[in-house]
């Protein structure tokens, strides 16, 4: 992971935190930036792990910057499996959200479609009820 | 000749990581290097420990579930701020911060102002004292705090000044001040928590502290890197010992079918495997005693 120019960054990460919405409680954010896959290359794929709580609906917004081509993809994991993911049928979502019912740790994965060059924030918050 | 190399390496390795704790000026009491601590700790590889130390307490979390199950708010439950400078140790002015910290989100979240600007006070003072005051923007804190429109941005500001703190130590080899930080948050969470649920029992926070079976391993983890220090084999000995406690607690799981559906534009991901809490109301008091004598002995009462 790179790192994205500081005033690029923050108005990405502010559009992105007005994107979140008003009922949303900023928890956490995270800023990845890859290169271009090269061919034969595995697609680069940042991963956090984090602890989420039973009955917390808890919302992920992801901002993918104009600057570069690529498309930010988020997938949300638990320890055995893909739970959900913003890239369904083709179609890239902006925001998923996700009803938690059991307490533990998962693991965001952000990566760009196609393995091309990107730079995004995703915002973690839950949503206030 | 390749085990020459290799303790070349290292010495060199070891050489740099003291110069690297040595500036800035505040680790000296620690008789270690991150660099160092993190190769010899249970044999785990960097990157799986990394892996642990994300977001494993938001005091946010558990200030919101307080303020949902409407409990009152009381002072009482917090730790003072009259005590700042008898934090007189890198160790304890770390484990502080995490406290004041959660005790900040609990204000927050009850819009309590006038309280606020002083554990706003503590926290920068205690983040300079660290030689991270940069990431808290005190007069902005400061100025939201006192206008309670500004809820909102105040709690945002101060979360993420504390994100932005822990990610700067964990890059720059002061992982063990962001672990210390981390505990003082969640023994704080849980201290608000457990003393809610004497006065205040409800069904959601009783299985919010069960819960916590789950996240005290990933703590211990976390500060077992450090046990060569006596202060942290010390605090990780107080936490194992609440561990027995939570090892108690009996959590079933039931297996469902997820569900997803899209709405206005949105897609949302319901999850149908649950969890199940059973912990009886003696084991809940013998944790709650737990984490209030930990949490007094570090705060210094």
């Amino acid at each position: 992971m790179t790192v994205i120019g500081q005033t690029d960054q923050n108005d990405l990460f502010q559009s992105c935190r007005q994107q979140a919405g008003e009922d949303a409680v900023y928890l956490k954010d995270f800023v990845v930036k890859f290169p271009a896959a090269r061919d034969g290359q595995d697609i680069p794929v940042s991963k956090n792990s984090v602890i989420l709580s039973k009955n917390i609906v808890y919302r992920f917004t992801i901002c993918s910057s104009d600057q570069l081509e690529g498309e930010a993809i988020l997938q949300l994991w638990d320890d055995r499996r893909m739970l959900v993911t913003n890239h369904v049928s083709g179609k890239v979502y902006s925001s998923i959200e996700f009803h938690c019912q059991k307490t533990g740790r998962y693991h965001v994965l952000i990566s760009f479609k196609e393995g091309k060059a990107g730079e995004a924030v995703s915002i973690m918050s839950y949503i206030r009820d | 000749m390749l085990h020459s190399w290799f303790y070349g390496i290292v010495m060199v390795c070891l050489l740099f990581s003291c110069r690297n704790r040595s500036s800035t000026g505040v680790d000296d009491e620690f008789s270690f290097t991150d660099t160092f601590e993190v190769a010899d700790s249970f044999g785990i590889h960097q990157e799986v420990m990394e892996d642990i130390i994300e977001n494993l307490a938001s005091p946010v979390e558990i200030a919101g579930l307080l303020d949902k199950i409407n409990a009152p708010f009381s002072n009482t439950y917090l730790a003072s701020t009259d005590y700042l400078d008898d934090y007189n140790t890198t160790f304890k002015k770390a484990v502080a911060l995490g406290v004041f910290g959660a005790d900040l989100g609990y204000l927050n979240m009850y819009n309590i102002n006038n309280t606020v600007l002083d554990y706003l006070s503590a926290v920068k003072s205690l983040a300079d004292d660290l030689k991270v005051g940069q990431f808290f923007d005190f007069n902005t804190l400061k100025r939201l705090a006192t206008n309670s429109e500004n809820l909102d941005s105040l709690m945002f500001l101060s979360v993420r000044s504390f994100n932005q703190m822990d990610q700067y130590l964990r890059e720059n080899k002061r992982g063990h001040l962001s672990s210390l930080i981390m505990g003082g948050l969640w023994i704080e969470g849980m201290h608000l928590a457990t003393q809610v649920a004497k006065t205040s029992p409800h069904p959601d926070l009783y299985n919010r502290i069960g819960e916590q079976k789950i996240v005290i391993p990933d703590l211990l983890a976390l500060l077992g890197r450090y046990r060569k220090d006596p202060k942290f084999d010390t605090l990780f000995a107080d936490l194992e010992n609440v561990k027995n406690s939570f090892d108690k607690v009996n959590i079933s799981y039931e297996v469902g079918e997820p569900q997803m559906i899209e709405k206005g534009g949105k897609l949302i991901f319901i999850q149908n495997e649950t969890s199940h809490v059973e912990m009886p109301d003696t084991l809940l008091q013998e944790i709650t005693l737990k984490i209030e004598d930990l949490r007094n002995q570090l705060i210094g009462i």
